[in-house]
């Protein structure tokens, strides 16, 4: 932590560089406030545009499949982002605000896909072992 | 007719796999950059990269196609 405050233009390069992972709804609560704040600043088209790119995702249904040991661990980290996130007021700021619709899902309507397509990467594994 | 979900498909697939993963794990999956990066095993900056990377060229590959993104709308800000 420190006192001194860091320059405009700093700040809206920070923010500029959070912006995918902002859309992508993973950024850390501080991250994403950052992001928040300077949304009238100029950041907000660029939000707007990278939201809608975000929002064509599931368009695709066709998803990295990863494998073995990796496979776990992304299983593992999805169980504890779940538990972190025991209700909507835990979410991060962008879930919750903003005119998105990216932004206005609920926490738990993210879960819901989030289990849904771990169980999609399971069914792909299980098929690609059996075609084995 | 050009179908959505094969313009998005097909932009995915020219993603190289750590730039999808990224992308896929903090959109799908609903992990933080952090998070994904301790997945990893790479280093958060690493992440933050790929994902960046990853959004530029599905922007870059969606533009004006089947009206997914106006082509019209700058890249990032401009310096002034």
């Amino acid at each position: 932590m420190t006192n001194s405050t860091p320059p405009l233009e700093s700040l809206l390069d920070t923010a500029s560089e959070l912006l995918e992972g902002y859309v992508l709804g993973a950024l850390e609560p501080a991250e994403a406030a950052v992001v928040d704040e300077h949304l009238d600043e100029g950041c907000e088209q660029e939000v707007s545009v990278l939201a809608r790119i975000a929002q064509s995702l599931p368009l695709a249904s066709r998803l990295v499949n990863p494998a073995g040991e990796l496979k776990s661990r992304v299983l593992s980290a999805v169980a504890a982002s779940d538990a972190s996130v025991s209700d909507d007021a835990a979410a991060p700021t962008m879930m919750r605000r903003g005119p998105w619709p990216v932004a206005i899902w609920s926490a738990r309507r993210f879960q819901a896909i989030a289990a849904s397509m771990a169980l999609l990467v399971l069914d792909g594994l299980l098929a690609w072992a059996i075609a084995l | 007719m050009v179908d959505k979900r094969e313009v998005v498909r097909a932009a995915l697939d020219e993603l190289p796999y750590d730039h999808r993963i990224a992308i896929e794990l903090a959109y799908f999956q609903r992990i933080t950059q952090a998070a994904i990066a301790k997945t990893l095993d790479t280093p958060l900056g690493t992440i933050k990269t790929s994902a960046r990377l990853g959004m530029r060229k599905l922007r870059v590959a969606l533009e004006g196609k089947v009206g997914l993104i106006e082509p019209s709308q700058p890249l990032e800000r401009s310096d002034e």
